[in-house]
């Protein structure tokens, strides 16, 4: 998840169960995460600014809405668990909120966003509209399956910036959906779990990292923030293992991140070495954000990514497509 | 061309809206087009192997850039070392390494990457494929051994034994290794059995 009141992912890299903390413990862990990244990734954007104002609005959203971020119980024992995994079964295959709660939630966003800056009022009354036909057309339920669909139809009708609309929509559905389930995905143990998409929400990983003490590869779930062991030598998406069809490109000096590619599909993801990098508890996400700037080398390098979740466009040419 | 409905909307938008393009983005202004980043990138491979270093056989992963090895670690899916190299093991790759004369490690032009042969008698080594050798070696094992198999000693006890081949076992070989050489040897009646490191 990614601003979850625990840590899913927040863990200590390659734990299989994650503790809880403080809220504002981990709002400042995120900002001081994001400090860290605009240091280590040259050219990043400081997001100092936006994922605080990310955080006020789902503090005010969840002070009026308790009921709506109350644990749900899944009700699921740990051998049935363990049965789940071990026959690759998606804990959650079909997840969806309403409407009516994603449209209050965007509009708390929204209005917290323009208390920042004037200038956004415009884009993201768009925007809001832009949702709420969206929603009108699903009869008012916003299935997982859609997220990438309602990305495009923004991006397309809109004026703001793929990433940030991309991020947006992930912070809304991982917040009310995964975020009140993280009890039940805390406690998942995910070393049984041999498949390439995620074992809670079923979404194709699009990073992921190499742990520290062993360099063994994990990959994340940029929606539910859920981590599981995957070999190094072979593709998540088209599952080859000739090593002569596998590889990764670093960028300049910079040895943490780095963008796994198969020629066989033609699909990259990115990899955090935790070798090179020392801190007690990372986010991966928010690397993942830093480092925007490596997708659309992998884009122009030709490759797409195996997410199918297309962060950044391969160049902005503006106005004809 | 198309014109798409974003591309309308940019021609047709404010200078305001055009100012929030960027502030409402996660990306840096010039992350990948500025002059003082240096955006070259550098392909590896990943290639695993097993360390030749000792009868362990730890799994390794050779990081290869342009078909010259310019790092390796350990394999953490290989379920003998999980990840974990020794000191030996960890500067593998310098094996394929010679210094120049100005002290810099270059690759080294002499490295075995292709099987030799050299033919009985001849002064030079030529270049052969695996296919070929694996017949040849099989070959002439078979040959030797069919001639000069004892299936009795002088004293009429059976011992179906070879003495025209000895085999050489290597410290350079997983334990498995060894243990299967052993067998094979002992299967075709070589007697005269021996290992460099006698581990």
């Amino acid at each position: 998840m990614l601003f979850p009141k625990a840590t899913r992912a927040l863990r200590k890299r390659g734990d299989e169960t994650g503790g809880y903390i403080l809220y504002s413990v981990f709002q400042q862990k995120v900002l001081d995460e994001n400090k860290k990244c605009c240091k280590l990734y040259p050219g990043s954007k400081n997001l100092n600014t936006l994922l605080s104002v990310f955080y006020q609005a789902k503090e005010i959203f969840e002070k009026q809405n308790e009921d709506i971020f109350e644990q749900v119980d899944f009700k699921l024992s740990p051998k049935e668990l363990k049965e789940k995994m071990r026959k690759s079964e998606i804990l959650i295959p079909n997840a969806h909120i309403e409407g009516e709660l994603v449209q209050t939630f965007l509009a708390s966003i929204c209005e917290e966003l323009v208390k920042n800056n004037k200038d956004f009022e415009e884009p993201l009354k768009h925007l809001q509209a832009s949702v709420k036909d969206f929603l009108a057309e699903k009869n008012d339920i916003f299935p997982q399956s859609q997220l990438p669909v309602l990305v495009e139809k923004i991006v397309e009708e809109t004026l703001l910036e793929r990433d940030f609309v991309t991020f947006l929509l992930i912070f809304i559905f991982s917040s009310l959906y995964y975020g009140p389930r993280e009890d039940f995905i805390k406690e998942l143990d995910t070393s049984l779990w041999e498949e390439s998409f995620c074992p809670v929400c079923g979404e194709s990983p699009h990073y992921g990292f190499l742990r520290e003490e062993d360099g063994a590869k994990f990959l994340e779930c940029w929606l539910c923030g859920t981590n599981w062991r995957y070999p190094r030598i072979k593709c998540p998406y088209c599952k080859t293992v000739d090593q002569k069809k596998l590889g990764f490109f670093t960028v300049g000096e910079n040895e943490i991140c780095r963008i796994y590619f198969c020629r066989e599909c033609q699909k990259y993801y990115k990899i955090f070495n935790w070798k090179k990098y020392k801190g007690e508890e990372i986010l991966v996400f928010m690397h993942h954000l830093h480092t925007l700037h490596f997708d659309k080398l992998a884009l122009k390098e030709g490759f797409s990514p195996g997410s199918e979740l297309k962060w950044v466009d391969k160049e902005d040419n503006g106005l004809v497509n | 061309m198309k014109l798409s409905r974003r591309g309308f909307l940019k021609l047709t938008g404010t200078a305001t809206a055009a100012a929030t393009l960027t502030s409402l983005s996660l990306q840096g202004d010039s992350v990948v087009e500025a002059s003082d980043y240096p955006v070259r990138l550098h392909y590896a491979e990943e290639v695993p192997t097993v360390c030749t270093f000792c009868g362990v056989g730890c799994g390794i992963l050779n990081y290869v850039r342009d078909g010259v090895i310019v790092n390796a670690e350990g394999d953490p899916d290989n379920p003998i070392n999980e990840g974990a190299l020794c000191s030996k093991g960890s500067s593998i790759f310098n094996v394929s390494y010679i210094y120049n004369e100005k002290g810099k490690p270059v690759p080294n032009p002499n490295r075995l990457t292709k099987p030799l042969y050299r033919a009985p008698g001849s002064d030079h080594w030529e270049e052969k494929e695996w296919d070929w050798m694996m017949d040849t070696i099989a070959e002439r094992i078979k040959d030797t051994r069919d001639r000069t198999f004892e299936e009795k000693d002088s004293n009429g006890v059976t011992v179906n034994r070879t003495q025209a081949i000895a085999w050489l076992g290597s410290a350079f070989c997983t334990n498995e290794e060894n243990y299967l050489f052993h067998k094979i040897a002992r299967a075709m009646g070589v007697i005269n059995i021996d290992h460099c490191a006698r581990l």
